[in-house]
């Protein structure tokens, strides 16, 4: 009766790669019944935000609608994720719901990231979406960068051991949502996302340095050469501060998550 | 790997302290208990007496604070977390009372899905398998249909069928009737009753007495003991 996979380390990462693969595909069927919704929910924020920007200053140059842009964007990728990954643990702690999967041989790590690939593939219709719609109405479009995908995924994992954390320490699901939007808000007005950070009180520009959000938005406009003074020798660096920050999201959830109880 | 359709559970002297800030509970002292292949047996007692910690343990959810737990020749005590995780997904099928089915996935598709993390039945099979195993809890005609579009007794056979999945030789179901009625109670147990006779060894936690009469074996736990073994 001894188990059946070994221990081997290769062995180990390869059986969690399918069971991350087999994971999100479940996770996908489990979403065709709300996939429409989902799709609405997810664009709807970023989609008002950048009118919204747009209506109020339509005078705006080329380099700010595409900085508000791309700010508008690492906001979806980011938050979504997050947002989806907190509620989602909110959720299925408040009913029950990991006892189920708790049964099953897989990782902490897998389940999770199938919540947040769920949310992340997701949020790349809007996004796509949102980039039509600019370039449609606001004249505004976003040179192509090959390093973008690894750069949105960076993103998207690099919060997920917030959300993670902020599902399983809330009370309860409404909690979890509350707490989850309240982040992305925060990170939302208060980091510089759509604004540039020289614009920002000294206070927020230093509590800025610790949301992975300021490094993606950076690196992005640094890709698409629209950072206004930036310095092209940055990109390396935020690309290390956004790998840290998944390490740490990881650690975070290897060590503080304990799912099973 | 072969698996082994008979398993014999032993419990040497099993205690589970939780620690509740500087408070401690004792939900098991000193339990040892021995169920042999086959048999089909209710564990019963008040609620908090420790019935749902005395079956966690054997599934290995949850860790004794001392003692030993054996399933067939397997140390439950002594596993990790991921070990523990692959041994029960061959060994162990496991009802929940509040069902836990997916609720945007068919019932076959719930079904389905223990398999394909265990991988003993091949891709090609699984279908057929899950079919069959609805065709067996009397639920083939339902099998496209959604959690939401089930009875709750409809639904806690769903749950048998996805806990049968991997053909484990341990079925343990922690108050599968809790939320059902007691003609639908009563029809779960037949159920279980028929598993039992195909060689399953089936360990269910109850409230009902006259539920758990029908059991070969009834375990009554009070305070974290077992004061009436049943034997």
């Amino acid at each position: 009766m001894s188990p059946e996979r070994s221990h081997i380390p290769g062995s180990r990462f390869r059986s969690s790669l399918r069971d991350f693969f087999l994971l999100t595909w479940w996770q996908l069927l489990n979403a065709r019944a709300t996939a429409l919704l989902g799709l609405l929910l997810f664009s709807v924020f970023p989609l008002g935000l950048l009118m919204f920007l747009f209506f109020l200053g339509r005078d705006m140059s080329e380099r700010t609608r595409q900085y508000i842009l791309i700010g508008n964007l690492v906001y979806a990728f980011a938050m979504n994720g997050m947002l989806a990954v907190g509620q989602e643990v909110g959720w299925h702690k408040e009913n029950a719901g990991f006892d189920f999967y708790a049964t099953l041989p897989i990782s902490k790590h897998a389940l999770l990231l199938s919540f947040l690939t769920r949310a992340v593939l997701a949020t790349f219709i809007p996004g796509i979406l949102i980039m039509l719609l600019a370039r449609l109405f606001f004249q505004v479009s976003l040179p192509f960068s090959p390093l973008l995908l690894p750069l949105l995924v960076l993103t998207a994992y690099s919060m997920v051991g917030a959300g993670a954390l902020i599902g399983l320490y809330a009370p309860d699901t409404r909690a979890a949502v509350y707490a989850t939007q309240f982040m992305a808000l925060l990170v939302a007005y208060f980091s510089p996302l759509m604004v540039p950070k020289e614009h920002l009180p000294a206070p927020l520009q230093w509590t800025s340095m610790i949301l992975p959000t300021t490094y993606a938005a950076e690196a992005w406009r640094l890709l698409s050469r629209v950072e206004i003074g930036g310095d092209p020798s940055r990109l390396m660096l935020d690309f290390v501060v956004l790998v840290e920050f998944v390490f740490i999201s990881f650690a975070l959830i290897e060590y503080k998550f304990d799912w099973r109880k | 790997m072969a698996i082994p359709q008979q398993v014999t559970i032993v419990l040497n002297e099993v205690t589970k302290v939780y620690q509740s800030g500087e408070d401690e509970l004792v939900a098991l002292d000193k339990v040892s208990l021995r169920v042999d292949p086959g048999e089909f047996v209710a564990v019963v007692g008040k609620s908090g007496s420790g019935k749902s910690t005395l079956i966690n343990m054997i599934t290995g959810i949850d860790h004794p604070t001392e003692g030993e737990v054996w399933v067939g020749d397997t140390p439950i005590h002594t596993l990790g977390e991921s070990a523990l995780a692959r041994w029960r997904s061959h060994n162990v099928g496991i009802v929940f009372q509040f069902f836990q089915l997916l609720p945007t996935l068919t019932a076959v598709e719930n079904v389905m899905l223990p398999m394909d993390f265990n991988g003993r039945v091949p891709r090609r099979q699984r279908f057929g398998r899950a079919m069959s195993l609805l065709t067996q809890v009397g639920l083939a005609d339902h099998a496209h249909k959604l959690p939401s579009e089930l009875s709750g007794g409809q639904q806690q056979r769903v749950a048998i069928a996805r806990a049968l999945a991997n053909d484990p030789p341990l079925i343990v179901a922690d108050e599968p009737t809790g939320n059902l009625d007691s003609h639908t109670a009563a029809d779960m147990f037949a159920l279980f009753e028929a598993l039992v006779d195909e060689g399953k060894t089936i360990l269910v936690v109850t409230h009902d007495p006259d539920l758990a009469r029908r059991a070969h074996r009834v375990i009554t736990i009070a305070d974290g003991r077992i004061v009436d073994d049943g034997r």
